[in-house]
């Protein structure tokens, strides 16, 4: 049985007040056709737990009146600066924040992966102003040697979105760059929806099962979405596009990313529209060389 | 600042110096200097330094020209091993990690380092991008911090949110909170010298001043009194051979360089 479907369809069960986990790293690999598809649904009230990297997918969702609830560990537009749309709404209290960081995304995923009850580590929160303002940093007695240690919680989302270079049809997916920690955001994910640049066609060869980092079992849904990381790169298919991500973080500095938004992606019928507007000789500018 | 060189190539020729071989660390975002500089310790005095290169993933990145973005797929398909998010996190936690390179939107006078917030956490004056990898200054075996912006709003008398711990509040207060191995930050790089800290009061220092720059430029950019101890004089000027191996072999593109 297939899993394609289009990015529209691939997100349209996601409810309103969903716990949502996205991929991507800095400008790579964003979930950018399927968070296009989330803001055209309309959908309200998202808790995000990004990747430790996050950026330009979460600013959007942002400005586009997505979200209720953040889990940050980095939100900004690396090289660009900071991520103003996230910002604004930390100022202003509109986006309630949880104070987090590299270890409680990871080691708290980590735990929702395996339903473990909670991580223990050493000492590193303290003496750092993490557990002041996030009450779900804890202490307990380790039972082994009676020491002190810091407990986070399981974190687990109701739906993973990904970006992937490839996949078939079964959801066997590979991404191409970093291995950040997209398995085990998807172990710890009630629902997990690929976006992949290619599928593969069903009579073609399988692929070296070595270059698979998120399988079948795990992945409910597969949307084709060819540049479906645009503007953000899509490692060994096409670069960022850098014009565009410096015109972004411009109008949302402006407090004018709602003309990205109707330009771009509620102005647009479906991800072949968004494609269309951004420009056939522009895309295939983007293609990835090594120089 | 003399013609020769630009403030970044100096930073990363003195950050290159202070590299020890068979040392094993990370750089994380934002983050051309110090990768131009550990490249260049690599091609230099220290072949067998390693380095994870913050998001890309690549474990010693073979690359010859600086990309703007530390996670760019260039610095892993040159690299020599793939990495997860997660081998960094148990090389963090599990104190495997010689150095690591941390910036920060301020650095205080105990290197104590903030990226969450400028103000009062729960009304920001500015809401910064977030802490990420800062907790593990308490993993670190050492920790060098860095900044491209040497200004009185970036080094300042004390934090207003502690991401990372530096030495805390000075002294041994570190010692009493994180585990014996993990030695606090030891230098501070910026475009106007090189700093450590006081062995005693972990007090920043002045370790010396980079040429065509003055104590005085120093401390008028400095937001807290810094002690300028007998012994700082000025960082030796990049050698013609450290110059030659940084802008044939590290930053092609002239991306230091052009950093005046």
């Amino acid at each position: 049985m297939t899993k394609v479907t289009t990015p529209d369809e691939a997100v349209a069960d996601i409810p309103d007040g969903a716990t949502v986990a996205l991929g991507g790293v800095h400008s790579h690999n964003g979930p950018l056709a399927l968070v296009h598809a989330l803001i055209r649904k309309g959908v309200r009230d998202l808790t995000l737990i990004p990747t430790p990297s996050a950026g330009l997918p979460v600013d959007l969702l942002i400005a586009a009146g997505c979200v209720a609830k953040l889990h940050v560990s980095y939100v900004g537009l690396e090289f660009l600066g900071l991520a103003p749309n996230f910002r604004r709404a930390a100022e202003a209290g509109t986006v309630e924040i949880v104070e987090g960081d590299e270890a409680w995304i990871v080691f708290g995923m980590r735990a929702g992966a395996a339903r473990l009850p909670f991580m223990a580590l050493p000492p590193l929160y303290e003496g750092t102003d993490l557990p002041k303002v996030n009450p779900l940093i804890r202490t307990t007695t380790d039972p082994y040697t009676g020491a002190t240690v810091t407990t986070i919680p399981p974190l687990r989302a109701d739906v993973c979105l990904l970006h992937a270079q490839v996949a078939d049809a079964k959801g066997n997916a590979q991404i191409w760059g970093q291995r950040r920690f997209e398995d085990v955001m998807a172990k710890a994910s009630d629902r997990v929806v690929v976006s992949a640049d290619e599928i593969l066609d069903p009579a073609a060869p399988r692929p070296d099962p070595r270059h698979v980092t998120v399988p079948a079992p795990l992945v409910d849904v597969v949307a084709h979405a060819p540049y479906g990381a645009h503007p953000t790169s899509s490692p060994g298919h096409y670069r960022y596009d850098r014009e565009r991500l410096v015109e972004y973080r411009d109008l949302a500095l402006a407090g004018r990313t709602a003309d990205h938004v109707d330009r771009y992606v509620t102005g647009v019928k479906d991800h072949t529209g968004y494609l269309e507007r951004v420009g056939l000789g522009r895309l295939l500018a983007l293609r990835q060389t090594m120089g | 600042m003399p013609d020769r060189y630009s403030w970044a190539e100096m930073m990363a020729v003195a950050i290159s110096r202070e590299m020890r071989d068979g040392y094993f660390g990370a750089v994380g975002a934002a983050a051309h200097i110090p990768m131009a500089a550990l490249r260049l310790a690599q091609l230099t005095h220290a072949p067998d330094l390693s380095f994870m290169c913050g998001g890309s993933g690549g474990l010693n990145p073979h690359f010859e020209r600086l990309a703007e973005s530390s996670s760019d797929y260039r610095n892993l398909v040159n690299s020599e091993f793939r990495y997860s998010l997660e081998d960094v996190v148990d090389l963090e936690t599990a104190m495997r990690l010689d150095f690591a390179f941390v910036g920060g939107m301020q650095i205080d006078r105990y290197g104590n380092v903030n990226m969450a917030v400028i103000g009062d956490w729960a009304r920001p004056k500015v809401r910064g991008p977030g802490t990420v990898g800062l907790v593990f200054l308490g993993g670190f075996r050492r920790t060098y911090l860095y900044t491209e912006h040497h200004s009185p709003k970036v080094l300042v008398e004390k934090v207003d949110f502690v991401s990372g711990a530096g030495w805390l509040g000075g002294g041994d207060e570190r010692s009493k909170v994180f585990r014996e191995g993990s030695d606090g930050p030891q230098r501070v790089f910026t475009p106007l010298g090189v700093f450590d800290f006081d062995p005693v009061s972990r007090h920043m220092r002045l370790l010396s001043v980079h040429p065509g720059r003055t104590v005085e430029d120093v401390r008028a950019a400095t937001g807290f009194e810094l002690p300028v101890p007998e012994g700082a004089g000025e960082t030796p000027a990049p050698t013609d051979e450290e110059l030659d191996v940084l802008r044939r072999h590290v930053d092609r593109d002239g991306v230091l360089r052009a950093l005046r």
